[in-house]
């Protein structure tokens, strides 16, 4: 459930983007999509490792996993959205 | 569709006469081959039905090295050295009243995880694994006089199961999971592989194998395969290793070991088929078929590695028959180049039993060992020593391998992909396995008895064990 919901949200973004840009309202260069992608995987390898961790009953290692690659996350989100520019 | 014996319509399942017909024509294009099979249930039928994961890669040398001239048959599991015979009565006995003094000083203290219930849930565990022994040739047994002992092919005057070596392997992997086993890995007996079995074990040029009851067992001089069954064991159970709940996740695992055993080798005569191996441990070794068999890998603390199951299976557990099978080859998924880094196992045995050093080496000089593996030889009477002299029934180095995970997050997937793919990150990855705190939970609330009951797995199996 938890995944579809993540889905839902992750679709719902992506087509007010999507939006967005067929309106002209922003652009997005090349290196903003890759970098965008990479963000995205990220955002999901956190959630996945951080809850998965609770599952596993290894609480050190959720919170660890949330400093190791919530930090380069944040680094990308950072860069992704530099990389939008609003028209 | 097809008239069955008993007269009922089978359907084959299909895909639809063009399509099928178009992948069958590209599958004999691409392979160059024939189409030999009648339809899709004889096509999925044909497949032996184990799947690897990507970065798993079979290969025809296992990773450890083997010089096959130097190794000898062992002599029997009772020289192992977790049997009495190696420490002579005195010592072994002297060994059996500290564990008591210890276990009973323990108890009255309620040191944690020693309380009296812990020592139920143990001594409970352990149940059938001894005093119950299953015939050579596979269990019999009545119930009344109504029914028969066996209800093999030949006692309902039917012809035996047949089928290829694929179909055959499929058979038994399926009947594997049924009866409780993870995975099965398959090894013919050759003049190699048959070094691997116990010297008590003979060959004679007789139809059926048979125990003659001198401590020898013996067995038909014919084509024969060596099933090898990984037997899960709780991680639940043994996450809390530092306590008597060890020896529930050993004995439970045992026990449950004896009675799929039996199940298989019932399955096997069923079929019209021989069978031999019985109890456990009276065939052979359970790491060396494991390791050929391609179950997993040899590591530095002497037990087999699964990629899939890590160290948390209790045994190999092998069956024979002369049911033509499919072999599978040994693995690489970089684990024990992993081992070299990592030393997790050496740096927790509280025993030193365990090697430190960074290479494999050619060992084999204490009388509890086999010459022939350039391995981790443990030091065995340090190991045994303290895992029975005190009541803890260790089995540290197995729980807090890296290997072992719940399997809940995706990351360990990953961190496999790297193992085998680059392995220059692999000692990162070992400091950050601690630095992350895997490993034995040692948190009160994280003992057995204080978890909620309905999140403990039915028989302490989460689903990461199979």
């Amino acid at each position: 459930m938890f995944w579809f919901i993540y889905g839902l949200l992750v679709g719902a973004g992506a087509m007010r983007l999507f939006i967005w840009i067929n309106q002209g309202l922003v652009t997005v260069p090349w290196y903003g999509w890759a970098v965008g992608i990479i963000t995205f995987l990220l955002v999901t390898l956190v959630i996945d490792t951080f809850f998965g961790s609770f599952r596993e009953r290894e609480p050190k290692a959720a919170w660890m996993s949330l400093l190791f690659l919530g930090i380069p996350t944040l680094v990308f989100a950072t860069i992704t959205i530099m990389t939008v520019r609003w028209v | 569709m097809d008239k069955t014996n008993n007269g009922k319509t089978h359907h084959h399942s299909t895909v639809g006469k063009k399509k099928y017909m178009s992948n069958l024509g590209k599958a004999a294009g691409v392979t160059g081959l024939e189409n030999k099979y009648k339809d899709l249930d004889d096509m999925i039928a044909s497949d032996p039905g184990r799947k690897l994961p990507f970065w798993v890669k079979e290969v025809d040398k296992p990773t450890v090295e083997i010089d096959w001239d130097a190794l000898n048959n062992f002599p029997s599991m009772y020289q192992t050295c977790f049997n009495p015979e190696v420490y002579g009565e005195e010592e072994y006995f002297q060994m059996c009243d500290d564990q008591k003094a210890y276990n009973v000083e323990w108890m009255k203290n309620k040191v944690p995880g020693h309380a009296i219930q812990d020592n139920a849930i143990a001594h409970a565990s352990n149940w059938l694994w001894k005093g119950f022994e299953i015939p050579w040739t596979g269990p019999k047994w009545e119930t009344d006089p109504l029914h028969q002992v066996y209800y093999t092919p030949e006692e309902f005057g039917v012809p035996r199961y047949e089928g290829n070596p694929e179909q055959n392997a499929r058979l038994i992997r399926v009947a594997a999971r049924v009866f409780g086993s993870s995975d099965v890995g398959i090894v013919k007996l050759t003049e190699k592989t048959k070094k691997l079995l116990w010297g008590s074990i003979r060959f004679e040029n007789v139809e059926e194998g048979y125990d003659p009851g001198d401590g020898t067992k013996v067995l038909p001089d014919k084509d024969l395969w060596v099933i090898c069954s990984a037997m899960p064991q709780s991680l639940v159970l043994g996450k809390a290793t530092s306590d008597s709940n060890w020896a529930g996740t050993n004995g439970l695992a045992y026990s449950f070991t004896k009675i799929y055993s039996g199940r298989m080798s019932a399955f096997l005569r069923s079929l019209g088929y021989q069978a031999y191996g019985g109890d456990m441990d009276v065939l052979g070794s359970a790491v060396g078929f494991g390791v050929m068999s391609g179950l997993g890998e040899y590591s530095r603390m002497g037990q087999m590695i699964s990629p899939r199951f890590g160290s948390m299976f209790r045994t190999s557990l092998l069956t024979i028959t002369d049911l033509p099978l499919a072999e599978t080859k040994p693995i690489d998924a970089g684990m024990l180049k992993f081992c070299k880094s990592c030393k997790k196992c050496a740096r927790t045995c509280p025993s030193g039993a365990i090697s430190h050093k960074d290479e494999p080496f050619w060992g084999g000089d204490d009388p509890w060992h086999n010459k022939g593996i350039k391995g981790y030889y443990i030091r065995g009477r340090l190991c045994f020593g303290h895992m029975f002299k005190y009541p803890t029934n260790c089995g540290i180095c197995q729980t807090v391998c890296p290997f072992n995970k719940m399997d809940k997050a995706f990351i360990h997937k990953l961190i496999k992909m790297s193992i085998k793919y680059l392995p220059a990150f692999n000692k990162l990855i070992a400091e950050m396995d601690d630095l992350f705190g895997y490993g034995l939970e040692k948190t009160e609330s994280s003992l057995l008895w204080n978890r909620n009951p309905e999140t403990i797995p039915l028989y302490g199996l989460d689903q990461s064990r199979s």
